[in-house]
C-alpha cells in the first residue's frame, strides 16, 4: 500500500526521534576485546539499534534486517580485536555493518528488485518501533519500496551521510551512477510520499 | 538563463555539491524562476526529512539468543575473538598440525640435507643409477636442473602472487592470526633456505630438490588457507 501524502512541513519534526547515537563505555570494548561475553553483550545493547536501522533500511525488510544484524554482531566479535579505538566504537560498528550489508548483497543478491517483491506488508510492520507511527513509517516504508540500488545510495548519502565518492567506492561504481541513482531515489520518494 | 535548472544539478545545488560560479549561476536562476524555486525548496524538505530519521531502531526480537548460538559454534578450546571459520576448521585448531608439520619438514631438512652434502659426490654413470634408486624410494617424479629451474619460478610466482593478497588481507586478519601465519611462514621459509643453499651445491641430487618442492607445497597450503580466511569472514 502506497502511502497517503504528508504534510512535508511536519515531518522533520516528527522523524527527530533519538537522533543521537549511543556512547559506549571504552571500559566495556575492552572487556569485550579481551573475550568477556557479558561485556560483548552490553556493546550488543548500545548498539543494536543503530545496526538494525542501517540493516533494515538497506535490506529494506524486517526478516533480512534481522539476519545482517546478527551478521553484523558476530562480525563485530570476530573482529573486535582490530578494534584500535581511533573512531568512536559505534562508527567503526557502522561501517562494519554497512560492509556486511554490501557484501551480502553482492554474494547472494537475494533481495533484489525490492519494490517488486514485498508481497507481505508484515515484513515492515514487524520491524517498526513503537514510537514511531504516522509519517514517520509513511518514509520508512516509501524507503523499503525504492530499488535495491537507488535504496542504498538515499540511506547510504541522504541518511547516514557518506559522501558519494565513498559510496562508490564502497559500491564499485562510478560517483556518476551513485548520483543517477540518488536523483532517482529522491524523485520516486517525492512521488511515494505526495501520491 | 532562460531555460530552466537541469533536474541534476539541481539535486546538486541542493545537496551544495556545486562549485561557487556554478552556484551563483544556478541562483540568478532561481531569482526569477517559480518552477525551479518550488522544485529545489520540495527537494529540501525531503532531504531535510531524510536527515531526521531516527538513527536507531529496535528490532521487535532479541536478536542475541541466535548471535550467542553462532559465537558459540564457532567457540574454541583457547578463547578469543580472533577465532575464525576456515572450512570447518579454524586457523586455531591447524596450529598444532600445521607447526609440526613445518617442524617436521625444518628437521627432515636439515638431517637429509646434511647426510646428502656429506656423502661423495658421485660421476655422471653412477649418479644415473642412484636417481633411478631414489626415485623408487620417494615415488615422486624427477626433474632434471633447468626444469626444477622452471618449476621453482612457477612457485616462487604463486607464492609471491599469494603473499601479496595476504599483505591485501591483512587489516582485516586478527593480530593472532597474523601471527600464527608469519610464525609458520617463518618455519617453512628457514627449510626452504636450508634446501636450496644445499641443492645449489649439488643441482642434480633429486632428493634435495624434492625438499624444495615440498617446501614450497606447504608455504602455498598455509598462505591458500590464510587468505581464505578473508572470504570467509
Amino acid at each position: 500500500m502506497v502511502p497517503e501524502t504528508i504534510p512535508t512541513s511536519d515531518r522533520a519534526a516528527l522523524l527527530t526521534i533519538s537522533r543521537q547515537a549511543p556512547v559506549v563505555p571504552q571500559e566495556i570494548v575492552r572487556r569485550a576485546q579481551a573475550g568477556d561475553r557479558e561485556a560483548f553483550d552490553e556493546l550488543y545493547r548500545c548498539a543494536v539499534g543503530r545496526v538494525y536501522a542501517v540493516c533494515f533500511r538497506m535490506a529494506g525488510d524486517a526478516q533480512s534486517a534481522e539476519r545482517l544484524t546478527q551478521d553484523a554482531f558476530v562480525r563485530a566479535w570476530v573482529r573486535l580485536e582490530s578494534f584500535r579505538g581511533e573512531s568512536a566504537f559505534t562508527s567503526w560498528l557502522h561501517r562494519l555493518t554497512v560492509n556486511v550489508v554490501l557484501e551480502d548483497r553482492r554474494s547472494t543478491g537475494r533481495r533484489e528488485m525490492r519494490v517488486e517483491n514485498v508481497e507481505d506488508p508484515g515484513l515492515y510492520e514487524r520491524g517498526t518501533p513503537a514510537p514511531m507511527v504516522g509519517e514517520a513509517v509513511d518514509l520508512e516504508r516509501a524507503i523499503a519500496r525504492l530499488p535495491r540500488g537507488a535504496r542504498t545510495v538515499l540511506v547510504l548519502f541522504d541518511v547516514e551521510g557518506y559522501s558519494q565518492e565513498e559510496i562508490a567506492r564502497l559500491t564499485g561504481t562510478a560517483v556518476g551512477t551513485v548520483k543517477a541513482q540518488l536523483h532517482r531515489a529522491r524523485k520516486l520518494l517525492r512521488e511515494m510520499l505526495n501520491r | 538563463m532562460n531555460e530552466h535548472v537541469r533536474e541534476d544539478r539541481l539535486h546538486d545545488y541542493v545537496d551544495d555539491l556545486l562549485c561557487r560560479e556554478e552556484r551563483i549561476e544556478v541562483e540568478l536562476h532561481l531569482n526569477g524562476c517559480e518552477q525551479c524555486r518550488s522544485e529545489v525548496a520540495a527537494l529540501r524538505d525531503l532531504v531535510s526529512s531524510l536527515h531526521g530519521v531516527p538513527e536507531s531502531i529496535e528490532p521487535s526480537s532479541d536478536l542475541l539468543a541466535g548471535i550467542h548460538a553462532r559465537l558459540d559454534e564457532m567457540a574454541e578450546p583457547i578463547h578469543s575473538p580472533a577465532v575464525r571459520t576456515l572450512s570447518g576448521r579454524t586457523l586455531h585448531s591447524m596450529r598444532g598440525p600445521l607447526a609440526a608439520a613445518a617442524v617436521l619438514l625444518v628437521a627432515l631438512s636439515a638431517i637429509l640435507t646434511a647426510t646428502i652434502v656429506r656423502r661423495p659426490a658421485p660421476d655422471a654413470d653412477t649418479r644415473t643409477t642412484s636417481n633411478r634408486s631414489t626415485d623408487s624410494n620417494v615415488g615422486s617424479i624427477r626433474l632434471a636442473g633447468s626444469q626444477h629451474d622452471a618449476v621453482e619460478k612457477q612457485y616462487r610466482d604463486a607464492t609471491s602472487e599469494l603473499e601479496a593478497q595476504l599483505a591485501a588481507q591483512r587489516e582485516f586478519l586478527s593480530a593472532e592470526t597474523v601471527q600464527l601465519v608469519e610464525e609458520n611462514l617463518r618455519v617453512i621459509d628457514t627449510a626452504l633456505s636450508e634446501a636450496r643453499t644445499a641443492l645449489q651445491d649439488d643441482p642434480g641430487n633429486p632428493m634435495l630438490s624434492d625438499l624444495v618442492r615440498s617446501a614450497y607445497e606447504q608455504k602455498l597450503d598455509l598462505l591458500r588457507n590464510a587468505t581464505a580466511v578473508r572470504g570467509d569472514t
